[in-house]
């Protein structure tokens, strides 16, 4: 087991050491919110998270924000709900449907 | 992305399609003056979120709502009265970024990702790593349990209006309505690699936000 713990601390600091750092796993991880990777975006993301629990965890965060924005439609409405027209603003919207229809 | 133009004008739109037979024709007696007072506010307020201007979305509901009334024929009562009409906001509101991306360039605040800099900056050989200071934490809870918490939202809210107009609007466009990449680009006229930079500077600022604001916070 603890040599296995040391194999893989090696595996990590060989990621760290050779291939790009988590500035520029970020910037991936991020493209692959909006789009496809190449494979070899895709081969250095995967290698990473494999070894950086830091990024796993960016990953996880902006994931979570994506997910909770996606159904934040309402909640964000209703947060916001002392927000209305004002009652001149209603007035003259009214006013100009009823012309227009 | 053939055939799947964007509809930028959903009143053009909607002509075209009232054209097609097969869609029935429905008889509203429909007094538009109702519309204001049933979701008035929920449409000015989806529109202030997007335009953070009261004037600009007084307008854009107001458009919204003309534009109504001119394709209340192609509204075949398939999605409620407000999802229908919040879809001819979102095309009006697109309408506007557009117009004022015209006027005014995205700057290089915009795409400006210095700001991310530091986080990566290390004293050691492992420069251009997370800093010990900056390494993200695990969320530990799921999106589920935290969108019914007002204060979520507040953070949510809080950080957003901290990112720079144009940046919010695409992502907005983006993560909330959930618009393509490519639909994006189209519609406000950005090359793809503005748009990536752009995203990428708004999920940064966004989670660097949160994370300081929530997800710390929770553990």
């Amino acid at each position: 087991m603890k040599e296995a713990n040391l194999k893989f601390t090696r595996f990590n600091n060989w990621v760290w050491r050779n291939l790009p750092g988590c500035r520029e796993i970020v910037k991936i991880v991020t493209a692959s919110m909006d789009g496809r990777l190449s494979w070899r975006e895709w081969v250095l993301m995967k290698v990473h998270l494999f070894s950086c629990d830091s990024c796993v965890n960016f990953l996880k965060q902006v994931t979570f924000i994506r997910t909770a924005l996606r159904h934040s439609e309402e909640k964000l409405d209703r947060e916001n709900s002392d927000i209305r027209l004002s009652d001149e603003s209603r007035r003259r919207l009214k006013e100009k449907l009823r012309f227009e229809s | 992305m053939h055939g799947r133009a964007i509809p930028l004008n959903s009143a053009e739109n909607s002509e075209r399609m009232s054209d097609n037979a097969a869609i029935p024709k429905v008889d509203w007696n429909v007094d538009p003056a109702v519309w204001v007072d049933e979701h008035g506010d929920f449409l000015f307020r989806f529109a202030l979120f997007r335009l953070r201007d009261e004037t600009a979305a007084e307008d854009a509901v107001q458009e919204a709502l003309l534009s109504a009334i001119q394709s209340l024929n192609s509204y075949g009562g398939k999605s409620t009265e407000r999802t229908w009409l919040t879809g001819i906001l979102k095309h009006k509101i697109i309408d506007h970024y557009r117009k004022s991306s015209k006027q005014i360039q995205f700057t290089d605040e915009d795409t400006d990702l210095s700001g991310a800099e530091r986080l990566f900056e290390r004293p050691d050989q492992w420069d251009g790593h997370w800093g010990n200071s900056f390494r993200p934490v695990d969320p530990e809870q799921s999106p589920e349990e935290v969108v019914e918490r007002g204060d979520f939202w507040n953070v949510i809210n809080g950080c957003m209006s901290a990112l720079p107009m144009r940046v919010a609007n695409v992502f907005t466009l983006r993560e909330i309505d959930g618009l393509t990449s490519e639909e994006i680009c189209a519609a406000l006229g950005l090359s793809a690699s503005n748009f990536w930079v752009i995203m990428h500077r708004a999920r940064l600022q966004l989670r660097r936000c949160v994370e300081i604001k929530w997800f710390r916070k929770a553990l």
